[in-house]
C-alpha cells in the first residue's frame, strides 16, 4: 500500500515537472501568441528607422501606437518581415 | 520579399516594413552580414521590382523578433489595426500571402459599419454599403417574406457551395447550420 502511495507521488511531481518545461518552451519561443494584443508599453516603444521611406526618414523613430488606427483613425493592418543579415 | 512587396504597395490597407537583425558593428555574428543601407541596396540588386521597404533596426536587443518570433529567420508577423496579432509565420511563400492571409484580414475590415444593421460587422472599419434591416436579412428569394422557401434556399446554397451575403445571418461570411438556425428562429419568432 505504501509503495503505491510512493509511487503515485512520484508520478505526481514528475508530470508537475513535464508540464512546467513545456510552459516554459512555448513562453521562450515568442512574447505574443496569435489573438494577443500588443501591450500599451510594447506600442510606445521606439525603433530606430534605418531605412526610410515615403513616410518615415532616415533616423526617424517608429512605434505601433503610429500604426494603431483606433488612435490615428488610418485603419491599417501591418506585416513584419523579420530578418538577419545572414 | 520584393515580390511580396510589388503586391502589398498595391493595397493602402497594408503597412509593410522590415525588422532587421545583426546589422550594426558590434552586434554582428561572426557570418557574413549587411549594414542596413547594404541590405536596402540588395531589394533592388536582387529583386525584379527595386521596391525598397522601410526597415527598423532591431539591433542591439533584437526586441520585435523577441516579441513574434523567438525562433526562427525569416519570420513575419500581420497585427491588425486594433494591435491585435493576427497570424505568425515561419517563411510562408507568395502564394500564401496573397491568397489566404491578405485577403482574409482585408475582407474582415469591410462590410457593414452601423450597429442597428443585421448584418452588422464588428470588425469592419470600412463600410461597403451592404447594410441589411428588418425584412431584407434572410428574404433569400426577396418575396418580402422569411418563410421555409428562404430556408430550402439556404439549404440549396450550401449543398452547391455557393455563398449569398443576404443569407449569411451570422455575417461570417460562410453560409453553414448556423445560419439555418437563426433563419428558423426568425420565422419561428423565438
Amino acid at each position: 500500500m505504501y509503495k503505491i502511495i510512493f509511487l503515485l507521488i512520484i508520478n505526481t511531481i514528475f508530470s508537475s515537472n513535464c508540464d512546467i518545461n513545456f510552459n516554459n518552451a512555448i513562453n521562450e519561443r515568442a512574447i505574443y501568441s496569435i489573438g494577443d494584443t500588443l501591450s500599451f508599453e510594447d506600442q510606445n516603444l521606439l525603433y530606430p528607422v534605418c531605412n526610410g521611406n515615403d513616410i518615415y526618414d532616415d533616423d526617424d523613430t517608429f512605434s505601433f501606437s503610429d500604426l494603431n488606427g483606433n488612435l490615428s483613425n488610418d485603419y491599417q493592418i501591418t506585416i513584419i518581415s523579420m530578418n538577419a543579415t545572414w | 520579399m520584393d515580390d511580396l512587396l510589388e503586391y502589398v504597395k498595391n493595397y493602402e490597407e497594408i503597412f509593410f516594413f522590415v525588422s532587421l537583425d545583426y546589422n550594426i558593428d558590434g552586434y554582428q555574428t561572426e557570418q557574413e552580414y549587411y549594414s542596413c543601407q547594404e541590405w536596402a541596396s540588395l531589394y533592388t540588386e536582387l529583386g525584379e521590382f527595386g521596391n525598397i521597404p522601410l526597415i527598423i533596426n532591431g539591433d542591439p536587443d533584437h526586441r520585435m523578433w523577441h516579441m513574434f518570433s523567438g525562433t526562427a529567420y525569416s519570420a513575419y508577423a500581420f497585427i491588425d489595426h486594433n494591435m491585435v496579432v493576427k497570424y505568425l509565420l515561419d517563411s510562408p511563400n507568395l502564394n500564401d500571402f496573397k491568397y489566404v492571409y491578405i485577403p482574409s484580414l482585408i475582407n474582415s475590415m469591410y462590410g457593414c459599419t452601423d450597429q442597428y444593421a443585421c448584418n452588422y460587422k464588428s470588425s469592419a472599419v470600412y463600410d461597403s454599403d451592404v447594410c441589411l434591416y428588418q425584412n431584407d436579412c434572410g428574404d433569400i428569394n426577396s418575396d418580402n417574406n422569411i418563410n421555409i422557401f428562404d430556408v430550402i434556399l439556404l439549404v440549396n446554397l450550401i449543398l452547391s457551395n455557393s455563398y449569398d451575403y443576404i443569407a449569411d445571418m451570422n455575417v461570417d461570411n460562410n453560409l453553414d447550420i448556423i445560419d439555418i438556425t437563426e433563419l428558423l428562429m426568425i420565422i419561428l419568432e423565438l
